[in-house]
């Protein structure tokens, strides 16, 4: 998982160089997607909200001391957007206030944004380190909600493949992570325990 | 508490591993706010969890249109000039704070002047009135008011008085040495040495064994041999002892009303008439110093200040700039220029020197150079530093502000 920017990257980006900006989209946009998605269940008004929060970020590059101030208020700003959108929708402006006085202000606190981001992209990083096919199975099954036999009707392989397949993913889940106090492994570890557990 | 921890003990937390502290600490955490509640239970909420899964790999696969999309977006809201002024904030911040930085380097550098470079003596250039101190002008001034000229002198034996002998060695070191077996003569013969100004360091060795180097315009009256209880000598100037121990016999310096009561050590004294104090310097050992009814006894490293009929003491003491006189050397390390120019009247036997104004003799310097440089080599040292201007007349230098 690539975690941070170089500080060529970092100093570009607070220069205003386009090619930095395109950096920071790449790395923080599905994140983001992802997060967006807990509070507003359609990725087209997601993406929206999201185009937004970094225009606006763009017009403020010169602001950022650091990678981690930018990320923190990336995260805010598309918090922020995301909730007044439901309130817009919901008409209660009430429910903003209360909301918005919520937001991790304190950049070194935890933020449960950052750790659910993290979470879901670890899992996302796991998945697809299996092998092609089992990946693909494994998707249909996960994402698209299919019963082992429609996987199997819809590749044209048998129904036993199918649960051969889910278990390689199972093993291969287990034995990808090995001990450690890193934070990414805790995180992959966390989640490969939640996968075997339900799936 | 950081992300970290929680992670960790989110994780413990389903694999039944929390130890009882844990449990409390995760439940305080959950209780924290409604924020960390929630995640927990998104955490928990499984197909919740993998739709946000589904959506990230979809973004990622997406990112190159997404970025496509929001970069010609960017580029109509935001043209061209507008673009630019993003970046002259950066520059004009970048701007602000170098102007702030040179103003502050520069209110350093009028504040405080500059610190030239220790400087090698090359050979000095000829300049017209130039002085150079390389003879020794001192003179031995015997008992009996014969005055010898030291530099005239060829090494060898000078003179003999009693049982002592006065002997001049290739280096330039005169020294006493007593005659044994001689029969003791208990008669107090004395001796004088003068170093005027302009002249060389004096360096001496008293029939006890002691080290006597001498400034110039500075004096020493000694007996020829200590046959007293105390061993005395009497000062002007300034002077650097490196006393031997002699059978607990007291070594006295003294000057005027000041004296500098030791046994034996390595101390300076500075008595000069046109210093504001005397300043007595211990590099050693331990010595006392009394003017009249006030003694002080100073340690190592600390220097005793003489002003008026009040002993101060000084702790913070540069002990190279105190000898550097003796080594050769002039050493300049925040010095003011008054006590510069002392220096160098002394040194190279000019007159008083006159300053512009007295802005002026507020100024301090620093600075090494040797002592055996040209006089206008260590005034050129001393105007690299670009705040002042010396003029020669004569013998006498004039200091401007530039």
């Amino acid at each position: 998982m690539k975690e941070t920017l170089d500080s060529q990257t970092f100093n570009d980006f607070r220069e205003g160089k386009e090619k930095a900006f395109e950096l920071v989209f790449r790395m923080y946009q599905p994140r983001l997607m992802a997060f967006a998605y807990r509070f507003i269940k359609d990725q087209t008004i997601g993406e929206d909200i999201i185009n937004d929060a970094f225009i606006d970020l763009f017009k403020d590059c010169w602001r950022f001391n650091d990678e981690h101030h930018l990320k923190n208020s990336l995260y805010v700003r598309v918090r922020h957007r995301c909730l007044n959108y439901l309130t817009q929708m919901r008409r209660r402006a009430y429910k903003m206030v209360e909301l918005v006085e919520n937001f991790p202000d304190d950049l070194l606190k935890v933020n449960p944004d950052i750790i659910m981001v993290e979470l879901v992209e670890a899992i996302h990083l796991a998945i697809e380190s299996l092998p092609d096919d089992c990946k693909k199975i494994f998707k249909m099954l996960v994402f698209d909600g299919l019963e082992p036999q429609e996987v199997a009707d819809k590749l044209n392989k048998s129904v036993s493949n199918i649960y051969m397949q889910k278990s390689i993913a199972r093993n291969v889940l287990r034995l990808k992570f090995p001990e450690g106090l890193f934070i990414i492994t805790l995180l992959l570890r966390l989640i490969t325990t939640l996968l075997l557990k339900y799936f | 508490m950081t992300n970290q921890n929680i992670s960790e003990l989110l994780f413990k937390q389903l694999r039944n591993e929390l130890t009882p502290e844990e449990a409390v600490e995760l439940e305080s955490w959950l209780k924290q706010s409604p924020a960390n509640q929630q995640l927990y239970d998104e955490i928990n909420n499984i197909p919740a969890l993998m739709e946000q899964v589904r959506v990230y790999g979809l973004a990622e696969q997406e990112v190159n249109d997404s970025w496509a999309k929001l970069h010609a977006r960017y580029l109509m809201e935001y043209p061209a000039y507008k673009r630019r002024e993003f970046r002259m904030r950066v520059i004009m911040y970048t701007a602000a704070a170098a102007v702030v930085l040179c103003a502050s380097l520069l209110m350093y550098w009028w504040l405080k002047p500059a610190k030239p470079s220790p400087h090698t003596p090359v050979v000095a250039k000829a300049v017209q009135h130039d002085v150079t101190p390389t003879t020794t002008h001192a003179y031995l001034t015997l008992d009996d008011g014969t005055s010898i000229r030291l530099d005239s002198l060829k090494a060898g034996l000078l003179a003999t008085q009693g049982n002592v002998q006065v002997t001049k060695q290739e280096s330039g070191l005169l020294s006493y040495t007593a005659r044994t077996g001689a029969p003791g003569d208990r008669s107090m013969t004395y001796n004088r040495i003068s170093v005027p100004k302009g002249s060389d360091v004096v360096y001496l060795q008293l029939s006890d064994g002691s080290n006597v180097w001498l400034n110039a315009e500075s004096s020493i009256k000694y007996p020829v041999a200590f046959n007293n209880e105390e061993r005395k000598v009497e000062i002007t100037g300034e002077a650097y002892f490196e006393v031997a121990k002699s059978h607990g016999k007291r070594f006295v310096v003294s000057k005027g009303n000041m004296s500098v009561t030791v046994l034996g050590t390595k101390f300076n004294v500075n008595t000069y008439e046109n210093e504001n104090d005397i300043k007595v310097t211990l590099m050693e050992g331990s010595v006392k110093v009394q003017q009249e009814q006030v003694a002080q006894i100073i340690k190592p490293g600390q220097q005793a200040v003489v002003k008026g009929p009040s002993i101060n003491i000084e702790s913070d003491v540069d002990m190279h700039q105190v000898l550097a006189w003796k080594d050769g050397k002039f050493l300049f390390n925040n010095t003011n220029i008054q006590q510069i120019m002392r220096q160098l009247e002394r040194w190279y036997d000019l007159s008083p020197t006159q300053f512009e104004n007295e802005a002026v003799k507020k100024w301090e310097f620093n600075g090494e150079i040797s002592r055996y440089s040209n006089a206008s080599k260590v005034l050129e040292l001393l105007e690299k530093t670009g705040s002042v201007k010396f003029i020669v007349e004569g013998k006498k230098i004039v200091v401007k502000p530039i």
